[in-house]
């Protein structure tokens, strides 16, 4: 079997990666174009175009995870904590010229390679008359086992499929469409079994709302849910609020039993699992955002906090109400959300024939008009650039795969031979005209020698 | 407490069966589905289990027609694989074999056999 074509979004840079397959006439079109000409303008607009109208349910999905990861602090602070892991091996070799044998290897502290697994650690819950008890397993084939992971897909579901449908939509419907797709489902089926299918459906992304703006969001989720168990259901339903007032009542509920954290107690240099359990206030989160601005979505952020009047609040608005800002007939969406597009996309045709390097890197429009807080005359664009190499290549080299890069020809080339470069995405005609030595040296003041045997160190002005 | 069944399979073969169990027993079945989450990255399911709650001889006869009809269906499981792998169109596809567990109410897991569905009509009962 061949390797599965893909969409995810990357959870720290909230860069959404497309890799697409199709058997149409427009694919293979698509794939004819990018051999003659990758960058020409037209192929490039005819790929966004081929990827939002033929794969619109992917790129939905995919945009209601940017939605989260900007607008949930947990979600945010995660990938704060992220990026700071992903540059700190450059950070250590600037930082310690010396020579450094071949493959580098580095280890993670183990309360920070703890934190990292967080979002996958598996809780059982078992209800109970008197309440639900919460167990840490690792046989997540278990009923009633969830993840971080469930929620955030669980609530990218519900959001793709009232975005898709243009409407609230009830548990039934909900459940047909389940059917329709491979999708998540683990989330709603929980539910479903204590709530019934539509108050499943309408308390679900309240729920995950509510756990992401916590430190604990899966104890967090589970105090919910308790709570409603507790008052049944139907009691909330009844309350005859809308989901912002009821995602407010369950919050002040958690503040009210873990009260709120400090925003000096929520920083980057310490792991996730140190932050002391409680609820994330929204000046506490403006905080966060102010202090660790260095993140792609963060603009994106800030405009739903503290943006104008019309941008204010948009995202959590589209997260709460995704059918208030797409139209199920015309395949369009409000421009309001303009501002709040993913801060990148990358799209790739899965096809033999599609040239390596033609993979389409779209950069959200706000992110060129807006400056790094601190780095003067640095665009958003311009360090999500840099903050994607940096993924890309920290990425391969942490995952310890060993041996040549096997996506380039160069074989001569010293870097070649290291691997250290299979994370870089642009393979030149010719070595010479490859441009990773240059970027290596840059963020890690140390070049490969000639042999690829070893690292050593830049010395000031670039030579040895 | 009832007992739980779990499937383990191929993800196409588990994509069929989470189907036809939702279309044929809807909410009766507690049908939990496991997708793989064995990385960082949030990306599209791909199921590694699925979990049945056996409330009684109606939902264990129905498991056990939906397990047996899919041999019928290749098809249609094909088709489902085209789905999960966006669009691969050129690969035959191939019955994998699914594997059965049963949860006993004091939690613990034993393998059994698909034959052994059928016996189990009289423990939900």
């Amino acid at each position: 079997m061949t390797a599965r074509a893909h969409s995810y979004v990357d959870s720290v840079s909230g860069c959404v990666h497309l890799t697409l397959r199709g058997g149409d006439a427009e694919f293979e079109e698509l794939v004819r174009a990018a051999r003659l000409g990758p960058r020409e303008q037209s192929f490039k607009q005819d790929l966004y175009l081929y990827a939002w109208e033929r794969h619109r349910h992917l790129v939905l999905h995919e945009w209601a995870h940017v939605l989260q990861l900007l607008s949930y602090p947990a979600l945010y602070l995660r990938a704060v904590r992220g990026g700071k892991t992903m540059v700190a091996p450059a950070f250590y070799l600037s930082a310690n010229p010396a020579s450094y044998p071949l493959p580098l290897t580095f280890q993670m502290d183990e309360d920070w390679a703890l934190s990292s697994l967080l979002s996958t650690v598996a809780v059982r819950a078992v209800v109970r008359e008197d309440g639900v008890e919460l167990k840490a397993v690792e046989d997540s084939v278990r009923r009633g086992v969830l993840t971080e992971r469930d929620l955030v897909e669980g609530d990218a579901t519900v959001f793709q499929y009232r975005a898709e449908v243009a409407g609230r939509g009830l548990g039934r419907a909900f459940r047909r469409w389940l059917r329709e797709q491979p999708r998540y489902t683990r989330l709603f089926s929980f539910l479903a079994i204590h709530f019934g299918d539509d108050a499943a459906l309408r308390l679900l992304p309240i729920m995950v709302r509510v756990a992401f703006r916590s430190t604990r969001p899966l104890d967090t989720f589970f105090g919910s849910f308790a709570t409603i168990m507790h008052e049944g259901a139907d009691f909330f339903e009844r309350l005859e609020m809308d989901d912002e007032e009821l995602e407010e009542l369950l919050f002040a509920d958690l503040r009210s039993k873990h009260g709120s954290v400090a925003a000096d107690k929520l920083s980057m240099q310490s792991p996730e699992w140190e932050d002391p359990y409680g609820a994330i206030d929204p000046e506490t989160f403006a905080e966060i955002v102010r202090r660790y601005p260095q993140l792609p979505v963060a603009p994106l952020t800030k405009l739903d906090l503290e943006g104008e009047d019309d941008q204010r609040g948009v995202a959590r608005e589209a997260l709460r109400y995704p059918e208030r800002f797409f139209d199920r007939r015309k395949r369009s969406y409000d421009p309001r959300l303009q501002d709040y597009l993913p801060p990148a996309i990358t799209i790739a045709l899965d096809d033999p024939d599609f040239p390596q390097g033609s993979t389409l890197l779209a950069l959200a429009p706000v992110l060129g008009r807006t400056q790094v807080p601190g780095l003067d005359g640095i665009s958003y664009s311009e360090m999500t650039s840099l903050w994607l190499k940096s993924r890309w290549v920290w990425r391969e080299i942490l995952s310890g795969k060993a041996g040549p890069n096997p996506k380039c020809p160069h074989l001569s080339c010293a870097y070649n031979s290291t691997g250290l470069c299979r994370g870089w995405i642009k393979v030149p005609s010719q070595p010479e005209a490859c441009e990773f030595p240059d970027f290596f040296a840059q963020t890690t003041r140390h070049r490969v020698k000639a042999d690829g045997t070893t690292l050593e160190p830049l010395i000031a002005g670039g030579k040895e | 407490m009832t007992m739980d069944l779990i499937i383990e399979g191929q993800p196409e073969e588990l994509e069929w069966l989470r189907r036809e169990i939702e279309q044929a027993l809807g909410g009766e079945a507690q049908l939990e589905a496991v997708a793989d989450e064995d990385d960082e990255e949030m990306k599209e399911p791909l199921l590694i289990a699925l979990i049945v709650a056996l409330g009684g001889p109606k939902i264990v006869e129905g498991v056990k027609e939906i397990v047996e009809r899919r041999y019928e269906h290749k098809e249609e499981m094909r088709r489902l694989e085209v789905q999960l792998h966006e669009g691969e169109m050129s690969h035959e596809y191939k019955l994998a074999k699914l594997d059965f567990q049963l949860v006993s109410e004091d939690g613990s897991k034993r393998p059994i056999a698909e034959e052994d569905l059928e016996g189990l009509r009289a423990d939900a009962a």
